[in-house]
């Protein structure tokens, strides 16, 4: 039994900011062997290391969890109704994303800028997220209409009875999600 | 039914191909992440249901601004980055409207009536398995007591197993708080599990 | 009275004259003119009647319709001894119709289409079009439209949309067979509609003759409005209404070029005409019921219980998407339609109204919902029946 003694204590403390290092093998080769060295004398360090192993390890084991049978025929019914060929080009969201990635892009290099680009990044957004209301819609106004298969589907059927008119039909549905309004029941 | 079926397209390709509206492509990139992007949301927010509304979203505006994509930068990262985001203001708003205690109680009835999706445990003896589904039980209620800060580094690095680097852009810190933040998590969870860890620590 | 009568005699007269002369040869007018005093004579009360008739439709009213007043009328009408009126046909109505499909002449105008939807909407194209019933509609307003292009013809459906430079190309869903002709004659026959010769309008200054077609049942309203020209058989001016007689659209040309100075070529029906960019086929596979389309879907559908009267099922599409696979249901009562889209929805999701103004009609079962999209014009309480008696199909 090794003696417990202040100087042991702090020389502890310092090495179990590293141990969670340690075990992912981010550790420089000295920092490494300094730590290796310091476990060969410390129980308690040691029980340690294996303790947080085996919590990572559970994490790895932990169950995965995938979706439900009905989620990707919602989603494509989400998708549906949105149009993207308007938004993220010109919404302010948009192009602030654009610049998101162009400072992904920049964290893989030196540290200083990538620091200083990601406060200033954050608080663009913090500032974003504080004025936006509080239940922003997917989509909230649309220039142009989307024009899924079931228009032109509905287009062409019309298109081929002698006593309609396709003309009015393409406007019509095409209208529809211009206005935002449902069409009126007459 | 659609051209892509088993081939091994690059993400870059599918998003190329995506950005042009092939929404067959898009179904492709779903396809390939949603069950990464719903293990980490579900464990990021109590509510499963709500989970897999926010994956959805996450997916939707994705669709949005695919576009705004650079195909350079990592597909993973720029998803989990959507869904984070949508977590962090998913809790902002349910911290206004809902107790601690209510979200406690809906997490164990989502815990029983999801467990059948789990993906099964190989080891087939009773005893394990007995203390597999405590331990199990015992995980998901530390991971939920865990700050969200900390909470998505571990969930990203150890569950997810993302490197530093992505996981530095999608929380949007710099490195070094990534390791604090995941020393700090890992220490957190190592000692709400302690008891149960003691009769596993052979394996190191 | 008896000089009104003679009065609007005369002026049938003419009218008929001037329309026997263009149906034949001009060189044989004098003798046909003979026997056309007897043909008149015959149909003289008819005419009159339906001239009564035509007024009041004719008389321009802005929606919604006043409905009882029309409705009256016919009523009188009836009662004025035309009840055979509504069962004789008018096979010079039936004629035009089917000239109508396929004109004498290729042509060029503007065209100038009007909707009731969203308080009245008005788009403007260029149009052209050939002796074998091909469109080419080149869309210049509203700017959501402006660019785009829709081709349509016999059996024939593609849209170059010019936002995403992107044609999107419809296949016919049953046979190659043009089945508008076999529509016109098969709905008159069945004594579902009734087309008759209205009279006469001035329509970008050619005199044309209105051809009105309308459900046979005076309860049912609705109609669709044809002045056709009598010489080219291009349709000038096409106008619908729905069962509460209150107009829905119309679409009237203008400026129109005919013959050679039309400049009409045979790629402007081409879809090639619309570049290398990319193309899109939207499979649809038609079913004679709803059973058959059914058994193609992951999902159970629904149906109306109840129909307006006089709606039938005309078709059942299974819509195959790259993705998903839905189904379109078409209803119609020979000259009114409407359709239902469905898929399957997850069961937690909200029905998405704002996005793009199409109301969804969530019905849920059990596992999923059923996303129905109504699309059509029904006046309210029919479109309400149609919506609260959705079952699903055994």
């Amino acid at each position: 039994m090794i003696p417990f003694n202040k100087n042991r204590k702090s020389e502890c403390e310092a090495f179990r900011a590293l141990l969670s290092e340690y075990i992912d093998n981010t550790l420089s080769a000295h920092e490494a062997w300094e730590v290796e060295k310091h476990l060969t004398d410390c129980d308690a360090c040691t029980t340690e290391v294996r303790m947080i192993k085996a919590t990572v390890q559970l994490l790895h084991n932990a169950p995965r969890r995938d979706t439900s049978d009905t989620f990707m025929a919602s989603l494509h019914a989400r998708l549906d109704t949105v149009d993207p060929t308007i938004a993220g080009e010109q919404s302010l969201l948009g192009r602030l994303r654009s610049w998101f990635s162009i400072g992904m892009n920049s964290f893989a290099g030196g540290r200083g800028p990538a620091l200083s680009l990601g406060v200033a990044v954050c608080a663009l957004a913090l500032l974003l997220i504080a004025n936006r209301p509080a239940e922003p819609p997917i989509v909230a106004t649309q220039p142009a209409p989307a024009v899924s298969d079931t228009v032109h589907i509905s287009i062409a059927a019309s298109a081929g009875s002698p006593f309609s008119d396709p003309a009015a039909d393409n406007l019509e549905l095409r209208a529809a999600g211009h206005s935002g309004r449902a069409p009126s029941s007459l | 039914m659609f051209a892509l079926g088993n081939a091994m397209v690059a993400d870059t390709a599918l998003v190329q191909r995506a950005q042009a509206n092939d929404r067959a492509a898009f179904n492709e990139i779903v396809l390939r992440y949603k069950s990464k992007v719903y293990n980490f949301i579900h464990r990021m927010i109590p509510s499963m249901q709500d989970a897999e509304d926010l994956t959805q979203e996450t997916f939707v505006r994705a669709y949005l601004s695919i576009r705004s994509f650079q195909s350079r930068a990592s597909l993973n990262t720029w998803l989990f980055r959507i869904a984070t985001n949508l977590c962090i203001d998913y809790g902002r708003r349910t911290k206004k409207t809902q107790g601690l205690v209510t979200s406690l109680s809906q997490d164990a009835e989502d815990d029983d009536s999801e467990s059948q999706r789990d993906i099964p445990d190989t080891d087939y003896d009773p005893q394990r398995l007995l203390l597999n589904k405590e331990l199990g039980a015992q995980l998901e209620r530390a991971l939920r007591d865990l700050p969200e800060k900390l909470r998505t580094v571990v969930l990203l690095f150890d569950v997810e197993g993302l490197p530093y680097d992505e996981i530095a852009v999608i929380a949007g810190c710099p490195l070094g708080t990534v390791k604090s933040r995941l020393f700090n998590a890992r220490a957190a969870l190592r000692e709400k599990l302690g008891p149960y860890l003691s009769g596993r620590s052979n394996d190191s | 009275m008896i000089s009104i009568w003679s009065r609007q005699l005369q002026r049938h007269w003419q009218s008929f004259s001037r329309a026997g002369i263009h149906l034949v040869d001009r060189r044989q007018a004098a003798p046909v003119k003979t026997g056309l005093v007897l043909a008149a004579s015959a149909v003289l009360a008819c005419t009159l009647a339906s001239n009564a008739l035509g007024q009041v439709m004719q008389s321009p009213h802005k929606f919604p319709g006043r409905a009882p007043i029309v409705r009256q009328n016919r009523g009188q009408a009836r009662a004025a001894g035309g009840q055979q009126m509504g069962r004789r046909a008018d096979p010079e109505a039936i004629a035009l119709l089917r000239q109508m499909l396929r004109p004498a002449v290729e042509y060029a105008a503007e065209e100038m289409t009007w909707i009731a939807q969203g308080g009245g909407t008005t788009s403007h194209q260029t149009v052209k079009g050939d002796t074998k019933g091909n469109v080419l509609r080149r869309y210049t307003s509203p700017p959501f439209l402006a660019g785009d292009v829709m081709l349509t013809g016999p059996n024939k459906y593609v849209y170059y949309r010019a936002s995403t430079k992107t044609v999107t190309v419809v296949p016919p869903a049953g046979g190659a067979e043009d089945e508008r002709d076999k529509t016109i004659v098969l709905q008159i026959k069945q004594r579902n509609l009734i087309a008759r010769r209205t009279g006469n309008e001035t329509v970008a200054g050619i005199n044309a003759t209105i051809v009105l077609v309308t459900p046979v049942n005076p309860q049912q309203g609705g109609y669709a409005k044809f002045w056709i020209d009598p010489v080219t058989h291009i349709k000038l001016k096409i106008e619908i209404a729905n069962a509460a007689n209150a107009k829905i659209s119309t679409s009237e040309l203008s400026n129109i070029v005919t013959g050679p100075a039309a400049n009409v070529l045979p790629r402007d029906f081409m879809p090639g005409q619309f570049g290398a960019g990319p193309r899109k086929e939207v499979q649809r596979q038609r079913t004679d019921t709803i059973q058959d389309a059914a058994n193609q879907l992951s999902f159970r559908p629904v149906e109306p219980a109840s129909l307006p009267m006089g709606f039938r099922l005309d078709g059942a599409y299974v819509l195959k998407g790259p993705i998903r696979v839905g189904l379109l249901l078409r209803y119609t009562d020979g000259v009114s339609f409407f359709t239902l889209t469905e898929h399957q929805v997850g069961k937690r999701q909200r029905p998405a109204v704002a996005a793009n103004g199409v109301p969804h009609w969530f019905y849920p079962t059990g596992e999923y919902q059923v996303d129905v999209v109504y699309r059509g014009h029904l006046p309210a309480e029919q479109e309400k029946l149609v919506h609260e008696s959705l079952k699903e199909v055994k």
